[in-house]
């Protein structure tokens, strides 16, 4: 519990002292508020329109959630295969890496001729931007196995299977971990610019879409709001992805053993 | 025979032990030699030590032994006991029997590293060798038990590795070997890393352990005393690359305080001149 403390309690005290410092800005420079509201403007504005901003981050949450769970299994899937063959690595590593170069802005117009326009769009963006960093951490990880446990696991005749999953999969859990958690923050990323794109207006529209509108109207408060809240959504699917790698990997590895 | 010389009781019919005898194995790693004509030659349930230089090839011999590497040239050949000369055996050509028998699990490996698998406790580190041969959980577990509390390591079953000492992990590595009631033991300098109380102690266990389960086993140290105190015989292993000299046969009585003895200075003190003959000698004196 202290040890939480000592962890939490100084970004908490940084990220206060900047929003009161941002308020006492704000009411000395008197700046028009389509420029820069108030820390308490914008908690005004959200209070407001409360009901769509929750609605607008449950289905950005969603999507986010959905395509981070895809990304997550797709990559360790495919690093798992990869891994596997010299042969697939040398034949489809780079181009996994040259994808990771596609801007996703460009791709985004193409997943909602595909996909159309809503979630399926917007997961996908997500997904998309999301599998390379599990995918490269996952591969690293599996190759880097120690040779000795190899040898180890070759003595005792484990097949292929066996190893991958009692040897391989096990040692490559840190970097596993590594790549999810970069992973959920881009899968957030990721669903915001495809609601950019594909986003829909109405009863349930995403944060990007709340974005864009508030936009348009100069609303600047809202526009505040609902990043603060897409970042919220990064923030706690980052926060579970580590809880539970750090639940995994609590017992043995040194990341985690205090000493 | 040997029980009446060592003055030890050795039940050798519990499992039995696999005698190997090792003709004229030369390896070549990608064009470099790194053992050249090396012969010897365990009975079935015997103990033998090799020591020599850094890098003169002990490990690859070990590990050609058990079938991790196939012989450029020569030959092993693996007799049980009561069948000599009947057992399987390996040329440089074929590595296929080799192999065979390491599949039977008869063959166990034990490292200087201990090469524990971080992520699981020391139950299931020792339970693993049965876990990958398809034995189910609680047979598995039991075996592990009852390993873990011969060498008094019940009380640690639930640690993990990283929670171990140095001493305890060489142990637990032990028991992992033994798991499997292999009828061959090979061990890569065990307990290389230890301080020298430890070392003595686990020297000890280990000679109870090869005492009680009946298994050969072939030890390579770097240290000459733990050689002449636990084997029955000692080869040197000198040169690059590798050659084997006259096996040395240590006749003590294996008892705990023979460390001190005269006799024991002398075979030390002649494995010792092996190991610093120089080279032109090594040449002539290797068989
Ligand atoms: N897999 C390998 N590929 C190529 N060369 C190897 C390989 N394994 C060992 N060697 C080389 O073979 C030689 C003998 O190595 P080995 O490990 O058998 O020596 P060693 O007697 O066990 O040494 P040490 O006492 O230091 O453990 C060394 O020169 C080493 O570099
Ligand atoms: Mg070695």
């Amino acid at each position: 519990m202290k040890k939480i403390l000592r962890v939490a309690l100084p970004p908490i005290f940084t990220a206060i002292a900047l929003l009161v410092a941002w308020e006492i800005a704000v009411v000395v420079f008197k700046p028009a508020a389509y420029l820069l509201p108030s820390p308490i403007a914008i908690l005004r504005a959200a209070n407001i329109d409360s009901h769509q901003l929750i609605n607008a981050t449950l289905s950005t949450a969603m999507s986010a959630g959905l395509g981070f769970v895809i990304a997550a299994v797709v990559g360790m899937v495919c690093a798992s295969v990869l891994s596997q063959s010299q042969f697939l690595q040398r034949g489809l590593y780079p181009l996994a890496s040259l994808f990771q170069m596609v801007p996703l802005v460009a791709i985004a117009p193409l997943l909602v001729i595909w996909l159309g326009y809503g979630l399926s769009a917007t997961v996908a963006s997500a997904a998309i931007v999301a599998v390379f960093p599990v995918l490269a951490n996952t591969l690293d990880g599996l190759r880097s196995t120690d040779p000795a446990l190899r040898e180890l696991f070759r003595i005792y005749n484990a097949n292929r299977f066996t190893r991958w999953w009692k040897l391989e999969l096990p040692s490559a859990t840190p970097s596993i971990v590594t790549g999810l958690r970069i992973a959920a923050g881009l899968a957030v990323i990721g669903t915001v610019v495809g609601e950019f794109v594909s986003g829909y207006a109405g009863e349930d529209a995403p944060l990007g879409m709340v974005v864009l509108a508030a936009m348009r109207s100069a609303r600047t408060d809202l526009v505040f709001a609902a990043v603060a809240l897409s970042a919220a959504v990064g923030f706690v699917l980052f926060g579970a992805v580590s809880f539970l790698g750090w639940l995994s990997l609590r017992k043995w590895h040194a990341s985690t053993l205090s000493r | 025979m040997r029980n009446a010389s060592h003055g030890t009781v050795r039940n050798v019919n519990l499992h039995g032990g696999l005698g190997v005898h090792v003709r004229g194995v030369s390896h070549i790693f990608d064009g470099l030699q790194v053992i050249q004509q090396a012969d010897l030659q365990v009975e079935p349930g015997g103990f033998l030590a090799i020591v020599g230089d850094s890098g003169g090839g002990k490990t690859t011999l070990l590990r050609l032994i058990g079938g991790l590497l196939a012989p450029t040239r020569g030959e092993i050949v693996f007799t049980a006991s009561g069948e000599m000369n009947a057992g399987e055996s390996a040329r440089g050509t074929s590595s296929q029997s080799t192999q065979a028998v390491a599949q039977t699990s008869s063959i166990s490996f034990c490292f200087q590293e201990g090469r524990l698998l971080p992520w699981r406790n020391v139950l299931d580190n020792v339970a693993l060798p049965l876990e990958l041969n398809g034995v189910l959980a609680h047979e598995r577990r039991a075996a592990a038990r009852e390993m873990l509390a011969k060498m008094q390591l019940s009380d640690s079953e639930n640690k993990m590795p990283a929670q171990l000492s140095g001493g305890m992990r060489m142990r637990v590595a032990m028991a992992r070997a033994l798991v499997t009631r292999p009828k061959l033991l090979l061990l890569d300098e065990p307990f290389g890393a230890l301080d020298e109380v430890t070392r003595l102690a686990l020297d000890e266990e280990l000679r109870q352990l090869w005492l009680d389960t009946g298994t050969t086993a072939i030890l390579v140290t770097h240290s000459i005393q733990e050689a002449v105190s636990l084997a029955q015989q000692v080869v040197v292993m000198r040169g690059k690359p590798g050659r084997t000299m006259q096996s040395i046969a240590i006749d003590l009585p294996k008892d705990a305080a023979h460390r001190t003895n005269m006799q024991f200075v002398s075979l030390c003190e002649r494995v010792y001149q092996q190991m610093t003959l120089q080279s032109k000698e090594v040449a002539r004196v290797a068989q």
